[in-house]
């Protein structure tokens, strides 16, 4: 089910309705029951590899916990992770190895074909076998006791209004939320629905209406140049944004409503000066799962310097490939590995460079070039993270450099001509509207100190979102991942 | 709880509002959201003067009356017939009859003499149809009212009627809230009316009929659709009895003398739509073709029965009609081929000759 559906708009004001009627102690399996469902209207038996998850982990955790034998705790860890990396990367990556192994076969000129699946890959499989792979982990390390009721372990794994496409929450985050007694708070469910509204702002009017745009640009590679593909690249940016971190708030909106605090997955990434800064702004959910999964445990940066960047690189090759099982995704992933490297590396040069030029002594200057530069590198990065592979990307990167101004006259955009135009407005109403919301949450930005203001606001917002949004259902892009 | 309802309330009016005023300023045409719909819409409306006669229906009439052959027998007959085939498929009573009383308000007297309307019931929108453009936009008042009364008042089951007038709530609903109505006004805004493609919903001979056959083999054909309907074709090949299973249908249908009540909302309805028209000076006729389904029969066959006989080509029923049934003049088991398409238009043209003499 999607949150920009008919059938959503039905099923949330149900589920919530009865939430608040009933006895406390039927929530959580009011709220299982829901799960559930919401996930298996998308596809019924997939519900399984859920399932599976939950059964493997709720056991595993209780066998960590009761044992005291290190070699039997770390045999019960594997089990787990091999368990949940072996589900996803049987429905999520089997056919790219088997397709790349393929044309290695190929190369040699052996007669054998490599089998390929035919399956659906399930939706939003990367986000809860990570979510249940961190408990597990969680309960190992003993910085989470094991959960003893299984209804409430398994509400944890399939909690809806995060399952598809997170953010991806921490047992000592959701677990005690989950078991705590909620009773209707007004402040919280409005801020909850101010925050959904401002999810379906995004998604609805910006990322969809973009993404017209874009899919022309980034499926006719070779059609397109010069400004055509920097706004193609330009309205990925914010479309992609818009459309996970517009997920992000009608998940966090939603589990507001029902008593749950969800942790922040965005803050305003655009706004980056830096790489480093960028990726604790972006996707913050998977970022510090990485950090803390996979950085740390590697060695982190308390190693020797070229540890330091191989774990780092690792690390976000690792998160490259967890988005997609595509080269794409992990020339996106080594881009961004590699940025941070060149970041580390090129820190003392820079300073010098700037005081020798003087620019440390205009900061407002110097931080619009940062900002600048970094939302470059982003670009280029989402250049090779939408293309549909990387031949493609390259025609298109190429392509960009090809600039001239007769481009302008945009003839080839000519059918999606106003939508570009409604695009770039109400990306500047973004733009401002976030100037203005400063290091405020959107959700209390929105409660302006007059009721006059306030109340134009929301009827401005909510009449937007119904005549400018896109409502032929189109899938949130991070359900793929 | 209280507090949250009332606010939404009011916010829900606020809102409403504006899309009211909204609405004032920006209008969609009626048939926006299929392509084919709005084409023929079109070309009708800015080409009036080249007809003076039009059949509006489902694909029933899109793909089987074949309007070159209808006005050439009429006019040896000494009727002066310029037909145009408003037949678009997944239409249903209450869109045709919303997209009819639209086209009927362009409509001044002497303008037309004839309309030909299909005799069909209201269908539910289906689940996966349901948020889709072509569901949403061509409600007002009047239609959504038809579809849901003329669905309760019909004799189908508790939960076909529930759902089915559900369906045209939530549907009129996106409609009355505007859902993406601006974004489909700036799409409206660069469709090309003049377009080859439009033109190519108008069929072969630009009068608005269109043989199911002539468009799976038209090289203009989308690879898409002309999957659809080769699958159609291939299915009915490997079927072709099913043919004989909706003459069978139509018989039992027909000497089936059980029908006690009828949906007299429905048959008022169009009642009035008629005598609006024939205010305009035209003369008006209830087409019945063939290879309905069961439910269909019982539901419209006691609706025809109320009409006068010189108003009703019915040409359905299956001991009546056999030929219209066989095999070889299908393309598939709900629809004629171009042969029997000929066959089905020249008993029309007899059966209105007969009636206008």
């Amino acid at each position: 089910m999607l949150f920009n559906s008919l059938h959503f708009a039905f099923f949330f004001p149900l589920v919530v309705a009865i939430f608040f009627l009933i006895k406390p102690r039927y929530r959580q399996v009011l709220l299982l029951i829901a799960s559930y469902y919401f996930y298996m209207s998308w596809k019924a038996e997939y519900i399984i590899l859920i399932l599976l998850s939950t059964f493997i982990d709720f056991f595993v955790a209780k066998g960590i916990e009761q044992s005291s034998d290190n070699r039997r705790r770390k045999f019960l860890l594997m089990i787990s992770v091999l368990a949940n990396l072996g589900i996803l990367f049987f429905f999520k990556y089997f056919n790219f190895f088997s397709s790349n192994v393929q044309d290695v076969i190929n190369i040699f000129d052996i007669n054998y074909e490599v089998p390929v699946l035919q399956v659906l890959l399930p939706v939003g499989i990367s986000f809860y076998t990570f979510q249940t792979m961190s408990y597990t982990i969680d309960v190992y390390r003993k910085q989470q006791t094991a959960e003893n009721n299984i209804f409430t372990f398994a509400l944890y794994v399939s909690y809806f209004p995060q399952l598809v496409a997170g953010p991806i929450e921490r047992p000592r985050q959701l677990l005690p939320q989950l078991k705590s007694k909620t009773s209707f708070n007004y402040t919280r469910v409005t801020s909850g629905l101010r925050l959904m509204a401002w999810g379906f702002f995004k998604k609805l009017v910006i990322a969809d209406r973009a993404a017209m745009i874009v899919n022309e640009i980034f499926n006719n590679p070779n059609e397109y140049h010069g400004w055509y593909v920097i706004f193609g690249s330009v309205l990925f940016a914010y479309q992609i944004y818009c459309d996970f971190s517009g997920y992000s708030d009608i998940a966090i909106g939603t589990a507001r409503i029902l008593g749950v605090e969800l942790m922040k997955n965005f803050e305003r990434p655009y706004f980056s000066k830096s790489i480093s800064e960028f990726w604790k702004r972006w996707h913050i959910s998977l970022s510090t799962w990485f950090r803390d999964y996979v950085y740390i445990p590697l060695g982190g940066n308390r190693a020797s310097r070229p540890r330091w960047y191989m774990n780092l690189f690792i690390t976000f090759l690792v998160s490259g490939f967890w988005h997609g099982a595509n080269w794409t995704f992990i020339v996106w992933g080594a881009l961004h590995g590699f940025y941070l490297i060149f970041a580390i590396i090129y820190e003392k040069p820079k300073n010098k460079i700037n005081e020798k030029i003087g620019l440390n002594k205009v900061p407002w200057l110097y931080n619009k070039i940062q900002l600048f530069s970094t939302f470059i590198l982003v670009l280029i990065g989402w250049i090779f993270f939408r293309a549909n592979n990387i031949t493609e990307a390259m025609v298109l990167f190429s392509n960009s450099l090809e600039i001239n101004a007769s481009q302008l006259s945009f003839d080839l955009l000519d059918a999606s001509g106003n939508q570009l135009i409604a695009s770039a407005a109400f990306i500047f109403i973004l733009e401002v509207i976030q100037n203005l919301q400063g290091s405020k949450e959107i959700e209390d930005w929105m409660t302006f100190k007059g009721k006059p203001i306030r109340w134009v606001f929301y009827i401005l917002l909510i009449a937007t979102i119904l005549n400018f949004g896109i409502f032929t259902s189109n899938d949130f892009i991070y359900f793929q991942f | 709880m209280k507090k949250l309802l009332f606010k939404t309330l009011l916010l829900c009016i606020s809102v409403l509002i504006i899309n009211v005023i909204i609405k004032q300023f920006i209008t969609l045409p009626v048939t926006w959201g299929f392509e084919r719909l709005d084409s023929k819409f079109n070309h009708f409306t800015n080409n009036l003067e080249k007809y003076n006669s039009l059949m509006i229906g489902s694909s029933r009439l899109y793909r089987q009356v074949d309007v070159k052959t209808f006005d050439s027998l009429n006019n040896e007959a000494g009727i002066d017939t310029k037909t145009f085939n408003f037949g678009v498929h997944t239409m249903s009573a209450a869109d045709t009859y919303r997209f009819l009383s639209a086209l009927s308000d362009s409509l001044q007297p002497g303008d037309l003499d004839y309309i030909f309307i299909e005799l069909m019931n209201t269908n539910h929108v289906s689940v996966k149809n349901l948020g889709t453009i072509r569901s949403t936009f061509w409600y007002d008042n009047e239609s959504v009212t038809f579809s849901v009364r003329s669905i309760l008042n019909s004799n189908r089951s508790t939960v076909n009627k529930i759902y089915g007038s559900i369906s045209h709530l939530v549907s009129y609903s996106l409609d009355f809230t505007n859902a993406g109505y601006i974004s489909n006004y700036l799409e409206y805004q660069t469709v090309d009316t003049d377009s080859e493609r439009y033109k190519y919903y108008l069929g072969p001979s630009q009068d608005g009929y269109f043989p199911l056959m002539d468009e799976m083999k038209d090289p203009s054909t989308d690879e898409s659709d002309r999957t659809v309907l080769e699958s159609r074709y291939e299915d009915f090949l490997k079927d072709t009895l099913s043919a004989t299973t909706y003459k069978n249908i139509s018989i039992e249908s027909y000497s089936d003398q059980s029908y006690d009540s009828f949906n007299e909302y429905h048959y008022n309805y169009l009642k009035g739509i008629i005598s609006k028209l024939e205010d305009k000076d035209i003369k008006v006729f209830i087409l019945f073709p063939p290879r309905q389904t069961r439910e269909n029969y019982m539901e419209l066959i006691p609706i025809l029965n109320q009409f006068p006989e010189n108003k009703v080509l019915s040409v359905s029923s299956g001991k009546e009609y056999p030929e219209l049934y066989l095999a070889k003049y299908s393309f598939d088991f709900g629809h004629l081929n171009n042969e029997g398409s000929v066959l089905f238009t020249k008993e029309i043209s007899r059966k209105f000759r007969k009636k206008i003499k």
